[in-house]
């Protein structure tokens, strides 16, 4: 069971949690009317209980027919009448003076959260992808996935309204939190609202319940529900967190905008784009990709051609300018120099510097060519320049 | 049996002398129906094939034998064969056609060259559905439902499957038509509305669902074809579309499509309940009724997949209402199908025991159904393991179950011989008992708050998942069992004689089994009622050559 | 196939009355129902996408209209009426051919066809103005998000403009290649006076092709009417004449 999930002590809860059991308690009842009979007469008539002579055809039974008509009708319209009222109490928004408004996000596959500004007129941003669990070959759990700054937090006893949306060029989600028993889908251009108001302090599940591809099933984050004072303090300073427990890194800020669930970090791994664990861009590059997105990794000159070298060639050169290019150059290094320059440190803004291309990266460019190796990197237009020079700051220190 | 004139003359083209051609090229009806059901049972066990490997994942947490991308195209495969390519055809393509012909007394549907045509426009739609595997970026990942803007923004094979899809849906369309102008047309004389088996009329609210729903998922896949080719618009929100719109659309055809999958179904279930109990069905009229209504409400009930999409709360409001006005008619069939057996004779055989016990899980697939039908309920259901654990018991524990009742009931029409019973019997009780194993463990996973279409998912569920696993296992053997016993008895089972169960209506009175070609010999006059007897025995009874009554 | 000889069973109730049996052969209104039922579909299709277009109108009234004050009334207009013609030249020639006038209802079939291609020609010309106009599906004034860009409205308009009339055409010219067809058949005499359910049917599915464009046309080009002056037609663009973008 999801934590705290029969004590959140949301409204909704309660109310679509008393529809649920009567409902089971009524679909039990109707069950039972279909399956003791059925039970029942095929035992009583069963083929050898029976003489030919005793069957008879009755086909109607006005006050059976009319009893079986009604009774579930009713019991229906009993369902029908909680789950109504249920969904009142859901969907009725509380007044917004008396709310705090939370704006959501929800894009490929992260949730992310903004805050009305504060007294200081500080506006908080939060929320960002879920790190996946990792496992080791067995699938035995070694660290749990962790939502990184990605919480929602939220004073108790408070009314919180959530104006939800998606960005134009994405797809469905929807946020679910299953101990608030509340879900609404997250479409693209649209405006969805809930809202929810806790009396229990504590941390609760948030999943993504709207297939939208690849890490649907990692769109995760959490709410938590802090003490009003506690609340107050948080959001009227400028720090990220409540609890500290996340300092205002590069690595926060890549987690918070989803870097990681496309690019290695720590380790030179391809997941969906390349690591970024090199330093081959600078921090111009790095600002132009992350503005403009990256198609042919921002060099004027576009794609580099296929087949510049072959063979033990190619091996000799790769050896080399992996190894930071010291020692002796060899004379194959001569189809690379009139492009990436004499010292291979390339031509800035037409080739870049092959000073840190590792092996492997480098077999695969001479064999292949580059150009959008692994796909197009989409543009994140709201990153702030601090941000950008955090990330990139980070980049050049990261090896 | 038939002679080979016939089999010549009994072709859309030419007068082919191989057995094959005259197979590939018939179009009598039975053959036809058969060809559809080697097709789709084929297929059936490739989307089976599917979802094992998705309950091998889904045993632990944790990537075990494919990664997301992969499990996402595996259930996007296991929905598009399963309901595009088998079960939304599936009854009526291959009982409408063998049967229903048959109960009504005519040599043919209205539309012979048409039912060819529209057999080979679904081997057509599967084939396109099947190109998309291998060619461009691999099989749609979208699910079967092609949420927009998903499906405009992947770069998988979508337009191949929305193009197979579409052809299906146009294969559909035919059919539905055939069968209706069919019943209209060819009951044989003196066989009114209400004296036509039950089957029958499951079968004709179907064909109406068929006909006026499919058309508008028609042009939905359309419109989203265009939507990838030219960009139109119409449910891209970055151009001004809006993605809920394309939700409506299509479950305005894919709501009556359940119904559509159901009610020849519920029309199996009417046939076999009294033929094993011996004696006239209970509420007849209001059985068939209940068919038409169930048909016609399905209609007005698609928002009810849009419970938590953003649409305005008065439309959830109708909507919920409606929708429990689909679950009264029938709940009244099922008390109908149970009085049936008061003072009959209750006969166990395999048909009976697949009939009852669909009455237990569909039972279980309807009353879940209520629970997600109340919007309070369903924004916290909805896109859980809960609807998928109720979709399941109502399709699989509802519509193909009864699909393998009719397929052990009419065996010997087809076949002119006898399956092994006590296999049958082991083959039903793995699937029963499989069955509920495999997604009862579902609705609690679900209400827990496991969401659908989820790769890997949180350890709290690891035990739901488990058990689930085990009951696929089960299940498939019995499928496995049940399928071996039909094979291997196709040409060297006991023969059955024509009327093996002391059926009443007109396919049990057949000169031969399997009938030969144009059927009966004569058409009878029908002056009956499709169930009638005496003491537990058939009151009807022809001379087969003259086809008149002789009791 | 073309054997008429087929004769209907007789069922014989135990009083001995006898009922003929209609059997699947030779069954003119079983082939009505069925195309009429056919017909249904295809209204069910075209309502869809009216259904659509409706709710967008509802969302994006001045668009809308903006988008339709640029379409051609002229070309359109004149298409209506050809239209209009082709029903009544295919209506006539069903009629001849009933009572026995194969030659004349030949000649219609052949006027119908004249006017349906016409309708095309027209109908390419009018989409080649407005691709040189620089409105066409996949032109940058129908993307989203770059200078050419029309308003959301608008590109809803065209996007369903483009579709519509798009399939409409299609319609026109599988009923030409029908009506090809039905020629064929009159000629090879398997479509006789007696035994004429395809040319029926054939004509039902002009009618209800000419029935589509009668709603096409004043819910795509009249909505606009008041909003902007007619266009004459911009034939000199065609040639690559002053081909200004707006």
């Amino acid at each position: 069971m999801l934590q705290g999930f029969n004590t959140s002590g949301t409204v909704i809860a309660e109310h679509i949690q008393q529809a649920l059991e009567i409902n089971l308690w009524i679909s039990l009842v109707l069950f039972a009317s279909v399956a003791i009979p059925l039970v029942y007469l095929a035992w009583k008539y069963r083929e050898n209980n029976v003489k030919d002579e005793d069957i008879q055809n009755v086909t109607h039974n006005t006050l059976l027919e009319i009893v079986w008509t009604v009774v579930p009708t009713i019991t229906l319209f009993v369902c029908f009448w909680y789950g109504y009222t249920s969904m009142v109490t859901a969907r009725t928004m509380p007044a917004i003076d008396d709310s705090i408004v939370v704006e959501v996000e929800g894009s490929k596959w992260k949730w992310r959260y903004e805050y009305p500004a504060n007294e200081s007129g500080f506006v908080h941003k939060l929320g960002g992808a879920y790190t996946k669990p990792v496992r080791d070959e067995n699938g035995k759990l070694i660290e749990k996935g962790t939502m990184g700054k990605s919480a929602l937090y939220v004073p108790v006893n408070t009314n919180i309204i959530l104006n939800m949306t998606a960005p134009i060029d994405d797809v469905l989600h929807a946020f679910f939190i299953p101990a608030f028993r509340m879900k609404e889908d997250v479409v693209p251009g649209r405006i969805t609202k809930q809202w929810f108001n806790s009396n229990q302090v504590g941390e609760y599940e948030i999943e993504c319940a709207e297939y939208c591809g690849t890490d649907h099933s990692y769109m995760y984050s959490r709410v938590v529900v802090l003490p009003i004072a506690e609340y107050n303090t948080w959001f009227n300073s400028n720090e990220e967190t409540p609890e500290g427990d996340y300092g205002n890194s590069g690595d926060a800020i890549l987690q918070q905008h989803g870097c990681k669930s496309c690019h290695a970090v720590d380790s030179d791994k391809v997941l969906v784009g390349p690591a970024l664990k090199t330093r081959r861009l600078t921090k111009e590059q790095v600002l132009d990709v992350i503005e403009n997105g990256q198609e042919k990794l921002g060099y004027a000159m576009g794609a580099m051609p296929a087949g510049m070298a072959e063979g033990t060639d190619a091996e000799e050169i790769a050896a080399y300018v992996a190894g930071g290019m010291i020692g002796t150059q060899p004379a194959s290094f001569a189809a690379c120099s009139s492009c990436h320059g004499e010292d291979g440190k390339g031509q800035y803004g037409t080739s870049p510097s092959l000073v840190s291309y590792d092996v492997d990266l480098l077999r695969n460019v001479l064999k292949n060519g580059k150009e959008g190796m692994i796909g197009t990197m989409p543009a994140f237009p709201y990153v702030s320049d601090e941000e950008v020079s955090a990330i990139a700051e980070y980049l050049e220190n990261t090896k | 049996m038939s002679k080979s004139y016939f089999d010549e003359t009994h072709c859309a083209i030419g007068h082919p002398k191989t057995k094959v051609m005259q197979w590939l090229l018939t179009v009598d009806h039975k053959r036809i129906g058969v060809m559809y059901a080697a097709v789709m049972f084929t297929f059936f066990f490739i989307a089976i094939a599917t979802a094992m490997a998705m309950r091998i994942e889904l045993f632990a947490p944790g990537a075990q034998i494919m990664d997301g991308d992969t499990f996402n195209q595996a259930f996007t495969l296991h929905g598009v064969i399963m309901i595009f390519l088998f079960i939304i055809p599936g009854i009526p393509a291959v009982f409408g056609n063998i049967v229903m012909p048959l109960m009504i007394g005519a040599k043919d549907v209205s539309f012979p060259r048409l039912n060819w045509f529209t057999f080979w426009l679904y081997i057509l739609g599967c084939l396109i559905a099947l190109s998309s595997l291998w060619t461009g970026n691999g099989f749609a990942d979208t699910g079967w439902t092609f949420y927009a803007p998903y499906s405009l923004n992947t770069n998988t094979n979508v337009i191949t499957t929305l193009v197979a899809a579409f052809v299906l849906g146009m294969a559909s369309i035919l059919t539905g038509l055939n069968f209706l102008v069919t019943i209209h047309r060819l009951r044989a004389p003196g066989m009114g509305f209400f004296k036509m088996p039950l089957f029958v009329w499951g079968i004709y609210a179907t064909a109406w669902i068929q006909l006026l729903a499919t058309p508008v998922v028609g042009i939905t896949l359309i419109l989203a074809i265009l939507e990838k080719y030219f960009g139109i618009g119409i449910f891209d929100p970055a151009k001004g579309g809006d993605p809920v719109l394309f939700e409506h659309l299509f479950w305005i055809y894919s709501h009556p499509a359940v119904y559509l999958m159901i009610l020849p179904a519920f029309g199996i279930m009417s046939e076999i309940i009294p033929v094993f109990s011996r004696r006239e069905i209970f509420g007849y009229r209001t059985i068939a009724l209940s068919s038409a209504s169930i048909a016609g409400i399905g209609y007005l009930v698609w928002g009810h997949h849009l419970f938590t999409s953003g649409m305005s709360d008065i439309a959830k409001t109708i909507f919920s209402f409606l929708t429990f006005f689909v679950a009264i008619p029938t709940g009244i069939k099922f008390y109908d199908w149970i009085a049936t057996m008061y003072k009959g004779k209750v006969i166990l055989e395999t048909p009976m025991l697949w009939a009852l016990g669909t009455i237990i899980t569909f039972a279980i697939g309807g009353l879940t159904g209520v629970t997600i039908a109340m919007v309070g309920a369903d924004i916290h259901l909805q896109d859980t393991y809960y609807s998928v654990a109720h979709f399941h018991y109502a399709i699989l524990g509802g519509v193909v179950f009864l699909f393998f009742a009719g397929l052990h009931y009419w065996y010997p029409v087809v076949t002119g011989r006898m399956y092994n019973e006590s296999v049958a019997k082991t083959a039903f009780w793995l699937n029963f008992v499989g069955i509920n194993l495999l997604w009862f463990p579902m609705f609690i996973a679900g209400y827990y708050g496991m969401p659908r279409r989820y790769f890997d998912y949180l350890p709290e569920f690891e035990i739901y998942h488990q058990i689930s696993g085990i009951g696929a296992i089960v299940i498939l053997s019995g499928l496995l069992l049940m399928f071996w016993n039909f094979l291997s008895n196709w040409n060297t089972g006991e023969l059955s004689g024509t009327n093996p169960w002391e059926g009443t209506t007109l396919e049990w009175h057949l000169p031969s089994s399997p009938p030969p070609l144009e059927n009966h010999t004569k058409v009878p006059y029908v002056d009956f009622n499709p169930y009638e007897y005496h003491h537990g025995k058939p009151v009807v009874k022809f001379d087969y050559e003259t086809m008149k009554r002789i009791d | 196939m073309s054997d008429h000889a087929y004769v209907p069973e007789i069922a014989t109730t135990r009083d001995g009355v006898e009922h003929e049996v209609q059997g699947w052969q030779g069954d003119f209104y079983g082939g009505k129902l069925g195309f009429w039922l056919f017909m249904l579909t295809e209204v069910l299709m075209f309502g869809a996408m009216f259904m659509v277009l409706t709710y967008y109108f509802t969302l994006h009234h001045q668009d809308y209209i903006d988008a339709s004050a640029s379409l051609n009334r002229v070309l359109g207009g004149f298409n209506t009426v050809v239209l209009l013609i082709s029903a009544l030249t295919m209506g006539l020639g069903l009629l001849k051919f009933r009572s026995g006038d194969v030659k004349g209802a030949k000649l219609m079939i052949w006027a119908t066809i004249f006017f349906a291609s016409l309708f095309l020609g027209v109908k390419a010309i009018e989409w080649s103005l407005e691709f040189h106009h620089g409105v066409f599906l996949g032109l940058d004034a129908l993307q989203s998000g770059n200078a050419h860009s029309k308003p959301f409205g608008q590109i809803l308009f065209f996007g369903m403009y483009f579709t519509m009339t798009g399939l409409h055409g299609f319609h026109i010219i599988i009923g030409i290649g029908l009506m090809l067809w039905l020629l064929k058949r009159i000629n090879a005499n398997k479509v006789t006076t007696d035994h004429h359910i395809l040319y029926w049917n054939i004509a039902l599915y002009w009618d209800l092709v000419h029935l589509i464009w009668v709603f096409v046309f004043p819910y795509f080009y009249m909505i606009g009417a008041d909003a902007g002056g007619y266009n004459l037609p911009d034939i000199g663009s065609l040639f690559g004449g002053h081909n200004n973008e707006h």
